[in-house]
């Protein structure tokens, strides 16, 4: 679990861009709406990143399939399950 | 992330689903990919193979300082279906705001590439200056639910009152919405367009739906395209201009009845 922690860790930063580093360390606990203040197109581009990385995990579908109220509330912890059940 | 090389440029798409083509063409400024990915496109995409992009300048495609007209974004729409396997042949087309009016272009354009356009509360050119104005400035996600059911002149007060968003998503927004009015050409490509080809559009013969909503400040609009096509429907939906992110279900519904009729 942890090691999947790292990858999302590592994909996030990808995402969010040198230029808005995250200024509190991302935990299973981070959202990703209050906390990250992901953009719906970074949403897109997280799921993206993830499916390139989890070929078996079909994470645009399961984020697409999601309202958007229910993918603000998301926090690192249920991606990280998510993954961890499709392994 | 799926990018694709048309038009000699990078475009950022997501396909989805199975089933009779369908591409949907988002707005400009506030628009992007993500208006379809989290309500319309997963919807659709239960009986249709789905293909969203993001615009030139626009969401994860390639940064753009010019061609923001509706002969360029024509041609770039052109460009994509060709990139991208399963959607060379007709296909429906649906665009919301500005994607609209790309769709109605592209079907005067291409007419043996599309087979049903649908426009989502589209402006239609001359656009009004002060309606460009409106879609240069950029707001935080409440206050779109707030712009949802404001009428036009409440529109760009609310708009200009809370340009500079809040927090990361709403600064993020503001630098997008500021970089494509400050460095790109887009107010005065949107400007500079002509009218509508009233004449071609009196020719085409593809049924075109038009989904307006009931307090949108382009509602009219509908009104002027039915009296031009030759085949036109319109449908009203209760809301404002932001219909795709408004009511999904709702949109999904009415746009798939037209495409299965």
């Amino acid at each position: 679990m942890s090691e999947t922690l790292d990858v999302i860790r590592g994909v996030i930063e990808d995402v969010v861009g040198p230029e808005w580093s995250v200024d509190r360390p991302i935990t299973m606990e981070t959202s990703f709406g209050s906390d990250l203040e992901l953009e719906s197109i970074e949403f897109v581009a997280l799921a993206e990143k993830l499916q390139a990385r989890y070929e078996k995990v079909d994470f645009v579908r399961w984020l697409s399939e999601k309202e958007l109220e229910e993918i603000i509330e998301l926090k690192v912890g249920d991606v990280v399950a998510y993954i961890d059940t499709c392994h | 992330m799926p990018l694709i090389a048309a038009a000699g440029r990078a475009f950022h798409i997501q396909k989805l689903g199975s089933g009779p083509p369908v591409v949907l063409i988002h707005g400009l400024v506030i628009g992007n990919l993500a208006t379809w990915f989290f309500g319309v496109a997963p919807l659709l995409a239960r009986g249709r193979s789905v293909l969203l992009y993001d615009q030139r300048g626009h969401g994860l495609s390639a940064p753009a300082e010019s061609g923001f007209d509706l002969a360029t974004s024509s041609a770039d729409l052109g460009g994509v279906l060709s990139a991208v396997g399963g959607f060379s042949g007709p296909v429906d087309v649906v665009g919301h705001s500005y994607g609209g009016a790309v769709a109605l272009r592209f079907a005067l354009d291409e007419p043996e590439r599309v087979r049903r356009v649908v426009v989502l509360d589209a402006p239609l050119p001359p656009f009004d200056p002060a309606e460009v104005a409106s879609m240069m400035k950029e707001v935080d996600e409440d206050q779109m639910r707030q712009l949802i059911e404001l009428d036009h002149r409440q529109f760009s007060e609310l708009a200009a009152r809370l340009a500079a968003g809040r927090g990361r998503r709403g600064a993020l927004r503001a630098d997008r919405a500021r970089h494509l009015r400050e460095g790109t050409t887009v107010t005065a490509d949107l400007m500079a367009e002509a009218p509508i080809d009233a004449a071609g559009l009196a020719r085409l013969e593809r049924p075109v739906l038009c989904v307006y909503g009931s307090r949108s400040p382009f509602r009219a609009r509908a009104d002027e395209l039915a009296a031009i096509l030759p085949d036109a429907r319109i449908v009203e939906l209760h809301g404002g201009h932001l219909l795709p992110l408004e009511c999904p279900a709702e949109v999904v519904r009415v746009v798939e009845e037209f495409l299965d009729g």
